[in-house]
């Protein structure tokens, strides 16, 4: 009975909650936070949920709406650490500039990259987009004359607008969190769009997509450097949040998977999922490492990662979709 | 000319070694049609159950196998059961996370069990060699490459004249077919991902005399076979087993000349490039890999 | 929004935010527990030598504890697991925040070395480094950040002298015809130190045959074997960790290539693995590490007491002989909770710092031989590298003169199998 009405919602247009309401309030929820906030622990910690929320989001319109599951995209993510960092070392670039410049390059590769492997199916495109990123990490780890090789990049402390560098951690979580409100609303534009259209389709069924005439592999290219240079923008602001950037860390495979498990925890191919995905995963590790860091090292990580296994296992669509699923189906709510 | 083959020895002696741990890999995918992330994890594990028959009850490791090698086989049998087959149906990705999930649960599990030291099994033949005009050649390493073979010869015989082989390739060629002509569809998945895990196990066997081990070695070592399997083309024993041994001579040559740090980014450069060449790979089914897009 | 009206906001947001995080923080308690937030990889690749040197600096707690504490106050030491940088940026804020720690220690690894330490200066605490050897951790104008231990000179710069003082006459050659090959496993670790062996070598007029660099998580080194066979030097200096100081040992065993030889350079040749993992061939091999251990007779009385202390609760706790990485963990402890927080009387960050600055502490009074005194960057100016010698599957100090226990012998390295 409740079900109906939330199929087929009617009541005057002026009782409805507008389309937007429900983002646009929880964004002013989250911005009013790092104003509110000041024990560090817990700003670090939205901080790192933003970051990875902001990635996650970038992924996801490959990885999610186009179902292209790139193992592969830590290596954009550090093109964008790497291109503002030593933009701003070597020739005292802005970060905010360098940051475009890093966009610029890992789209660019993406888009080579994409036009050699997105004819691929599944697991070949996996492992080639996997290929990709270790040949990046291992060049960052060799051309050490460029890159600093594992010895990584200290960024100086000198707070500066134009620098990119804050004393204060808030500054840092108000420009991830406009990060990631503009990331959400790209996602929402193009899920709304015929190019989401097609890449749904595409997804869900090459051969019929092809049948209909949808020519795919130019937008599906496209989605993918879009894709790369959304997440070299986080590797820029990764950068300049930690002052220190070295190849295990912005670059290695357990960043790129890391992207991808946050988008499919919160739910592959939402626009809300990869921000929940990143919330949650990034929130229950750190608490978990409150109440078991003191004790034997490597128990954090062993109970986060049998709580992915069950969260997996029994919400395979992601927390997201599922928690909805289940609140529809028990209170006929539907946020 | 006498380094040359030298080179091409050693690259050949650890390709035995790659190989190996590929076969395993690329037969669970050809089958189940699931990248298993945590097939790493089973070598660690391997490689500290040899450790620890040898270092307590004194086994030496090629004794200590007859343990090992079945003991893994019962684990695959029970990851199987537990994580896998609820899998099956799930979409892509929910797969490769939770065999990933699997790989960092297992890690630190061994972590918390046995601390990150490096153990070693010694054994008096570890370093035994003996020599052909110019050459060196150990003992182990050339034992670890016949055993290799042998296992993937026997391996392939297995999958092609036994009936159980027969039912194993059915089931990876279509499963939908397989289950109408009566194969229990599901058993064969636990068998061939239990088969996975033996082999993976056999090569700890042979890794253990020769390489220490702590809680990360499998991960270290898996990225070389996921080449190996995708180069091969996924799903074949005959290619899993040339990119091997081609990984391991590549990496021989070009730690030589271009220096050690270079060989894995040489490795992963012919991978890509042969990929984008051909990206079945040297013996995968055409058109498994291409979609037709426009 | 324009740039001109974001220039005006951001500051005022961050001096705002930066005023309230002053007020709310907690003051410094002067009862209670001193706490300590330890910050090393406990998980993860870099966790071998970060569980060793935790290890080391809770052997110091309880110790002190034991004594009777601080001016009657116990000492806490908090874990903190920096498997990563992302992981150290955290774990410094958790402790901060949740435990109220206001004194770090670290950290294994460089980059969480410079992560934590960072950190820590944001926010006002003190940072104490042990085991991070990057050559900039002290070149970036930090005030709280002191390193006890050695930069990646202070490792590599031993090996090179050892060859010219003391190994190139046993070899009967003179420093000016000895050839040496440099090699190194590619992490910063590697990287940083054979840098500065090679630098200190050609300062020394010493010939580098091969400087080469190879990833720790190889299988094979045959082909560096090979290489080394044709480049013949008269001595090896490798910087490498546990597995493939090991594997590089067996195939120059399987190769039958032996050195005139061999001197690691940390941190691999100085652990126990390596001896277990190779049995008798370990003896003859130098390792330039930290010290290990150092002469007694150049102890201060008290400090022989430590030394004993040491031995006797690591091995009581863990059942095995310490080894470098332990008795610098026990250095840096006991040189932190002793010799600063005992001295700067209830003290907060800046008495911490003054402590620091104004800490001369002359040299055997620390297990491994170093006393302490900060350079005006905050580099402990009296620690330095010691050259040890596998004899009898023991470590025994041969240099320097101060921490010498015997005369080095097995040079040059005799067949594999008769060592």
């Amino acid at each position: 009975m409740s079900d109906r009405i939330a199929v087929d919602p009617p009541g005057p247009a002026a009782t409805r909650v507008p389309r937007y309401f429900w983002p646009v309030a929880i964004f002013l929820a989250l911005a009013a936070l790092p104003a509110l906030i000041t024990d560090p622990f817990v700003l670090n910690m939205i901080m790192m949920s933003m970051l990875s929320a902001a990635a996650a989001l970038a992924w996801n319109l490959s990885g999610g709406y186009a179902g292209q599951l790139s193992l592969g995209h830590a290596a954009f993510y550090g093109i964008g650490a790497y291109a503002s960092t030593l933009l701003l070392l070597r020739a005292g670039i802005s970060p905010l500039f360098g940051m475009l410049v890093g966009a610029g390059i890992s789209a660019l590769s993406a888009i080579v990259l994409g036009m050699i492997t997105l004819r691929l199916k599944g697991s070949f495109f996996v492992m080639s987009t996997l290929a990709f990123g270790a040949v990046v990490h291992i060049g960052a780890m060799n051309f050490r004359d460029l890159t600093g090789g594992a010895s990584g990049l200290a960024i100086p402390l000198n707070p500066s607008v134009v620098n990119l560098t804050f004393a204060n951690k808030a500054v840092y979580v108000f420009i991830a969190l406009g990060l990631v409100a503009a990331y959400y609303v790209a996602t929402r534009l193009i899920a709304g769009s015929k190019l989401g259209y097609s890449l749904v389709a595409f997804r869900e069924n090459h051969d019929a997509a092809r049948a209909l005439g949808i020519r795919t592999l130019p937008i599906r290219i496209g989605i993918f450097a879009l894709s790369a240079g959304m997440t070299s923008i986080v590797g820029s602001l990764h950068a300049q949040y930690f002052l220190y950037i070295d190849p295990d860390s912005v670059m290695s495979l357990g960043l790129s998977l890391n992207f991808a498990l946050m988008a499919i925890v919160g739910g592959l191919g939402t626009a809300y999922g990869p921000i929940i995905g990143a919330a949650v995963v990034t929130c229950v590790s750190l608490v978990m490492q409150i109440y078991l860091g003191n004790q034997v090292s490597g128990l954090t990580q062993l109970a986060y990662s049998a709580i992915v296994i069950v969260v997996l296992l029994s919400l395979p669509t992601g927390l997201g979709p599922g928690l909805r699923d289940a609140l529809g189906r028990r209170f006929g709510w539907r946020p | 000319m006498d380094i040359y083959v030298q080179l091409a020895l050693s690259g050949l002696f650890v390709g035995g070694i790659y190989a190996l741990i590929s076969v395993g890999l690329t037969l669970v995918f050809g089958v189940l049609r699931v990248v298993n992330f945590a097939h790493g994890e089973y070598l660690t594990l391997a490689m500290f159950l040899t450790f620890f028959l040898f270092h307590q009850l004194g086994l030496d490791p090629f004794v200590a196998s007859l343990i090992v090698v079945p003991i893994l086989f019962v684990l695959g049998l029970i990851t199987e059961r537990l994580l896998i087959r609820r899998t099956l149906e799930a979409p892509h990705v929910v797969q490769v996370f939770v065999t990933f999930a699997l790989s960092l649960f297992l890690q630190n599990l061994f972590l918390v069990l046995f601390t990150s030291d490096f153990r070693t099994v010694r054994t008096d033949y570890a370093t035994a060699a003996f020599e052909i005009g110019p050459f060196y050649i150990s003992w182990l390493r050339l034992i670890a490459f016949a055993a290799s073979i042998a296992l993937t010869v026997a391996l392939a015989l297995f999958l092609k004249h036994s009936y159980m082989g027969a039912a194993i390739r059915a089931t990876a060629q279509d499963r939908r077919s397989a289950r109408l002509v009566g194969i229990d569809v599901d058993r064969i998945y636990a068998l061939t991902f239990a088969i996975g895990c033996a082999l993976v196990g056999a090569a700890a066997v042979l890794l253990a005399p020769l390489y220490p081990v702590n809680p990360y070695t499998g991960a270290d070592l898996i990225l070389v076979a996921f080449v190996a399997v995708v180069l091969g083309g996924m799903g074949s024993i005959a290619g899993a087993t040339l990119a091997g041994l081609l990984i391991g001579v590549i990496e021989s040559f070009s730690s030589y000349f271009l220096g050690g740090e270079m060989k894995q980014f040489v490795y992963f450069i012919v991978f890509m490039a042969i990929l984008s060449l051909r990206p079945v790979g040297f013996f995968g089914r055409k058109g498994a890999e291409v979609m037709d897009v426009t | 929004m324009t740039t001109a009206t974001r220039r005006s906001i951001l500051p005022m947001l961050a001096g705002a935010a930066a005023a309230t995080s002053v007020l709310s923080r907690p003051s410094f308690a002067q009862e209670g527990p001193i706490k300590i937030g330890g910050i090393f990889p406990l998980t993860g690749a870099g966790s071998v030598f970060g569980n060793q040197n935790f290890q080391g600096v809770e052997i110091a707690v309880d110790l002190i504890n034991d004594r009777g504490g601080i001016n009657g106050r116990k000492v806490v030491l908090f874990k903190g697991d920096g498997h990563t940088p992302q992981a150290a940026i955290s774990e410094t804020n958790r402790l901060l925040a949740r435990e109220g720690v206001r004194i770090f220690t670290g950290s294994s690894t460089s980059a969480v070395g410079m992560v934590a330490s960072q950190e820590a200066e944001r926010n006002g605490a003190f940072y104490w480094e042990g085991m991070a050897v990057a050559n900039d951790f002290t070149a970036r104008g930090f005030k709280n950040v002191f390193r006890v231990g050695l930069d990646a000179g202070g490792l590599g710069r031993p090996a090179p002298l050892y060859v010219a003082e003391a190994l190139a006459g046993l070899l009967k050659k003179s420093s000016k015809d000895i050839r040496i090959a440099i090699i190194a496993e590619d992490s910063a670790f590697g990287v940083d130190v054979s840098s500065t062996a090679v630098a200190e070598a050609k300062k020394l007029g010493i010939a580098v045959a091969l400087h080469e660099l190879y990833s720790a998580k190889t299988t094979d080194l045959s082909p560096l074997v090979l290489k080394l066979r044709s480049v013949k030097p008269d001595a090896i200096v490798a910087t490498q960790f546990i597995n493939d100081a090991v594997l590089l040992q067996r195939q120059m065993k399987e190769m039958r290539y032996r050195p005139p030889a061999f001197i690691g350079t940390s941190a691999g040749h100085s652990t126990l693995s390596f001896a277990e993992a190779i049995g008798d061939d370990v003896n003859g091999i130098f390792s330039s590490s930290y010290p290990n251990d150092a002469n007694p007779d150049g102890l201060l009385p008290e400090t022989r007491s430590d030394r004993e202390e040491f031995l006797k609760r690591y091995q009581a706790k863990y059942k095995v002989v310490p080894a470098v990485q332990e008795s610098l963990g026990f250095v840096v402890g006991m040189a932190l909770i002793r010799d600063i927080i005992g001295k700067a009387m209830g003290a907060d960050t800046a008495g911490l710092r003054d402590a620091a600055l104004a800490a001369d502490v002359p040299a055997g009074s620390y297990i491994n031989g170093w006393g302490m005194k900060f350079d005006e960057k905050g580099q402990n100016l009296r620690a330095f590298g010691s050259m040890v010698q596998w004899q009898s599957r023991r470590m025994v100090s041969v240099y320097p003169a101060a921490n010498k226990m015997a005369d080095p012998i097995l040079v040059p390295l005799p067949a594999w199998g008769a060592r």
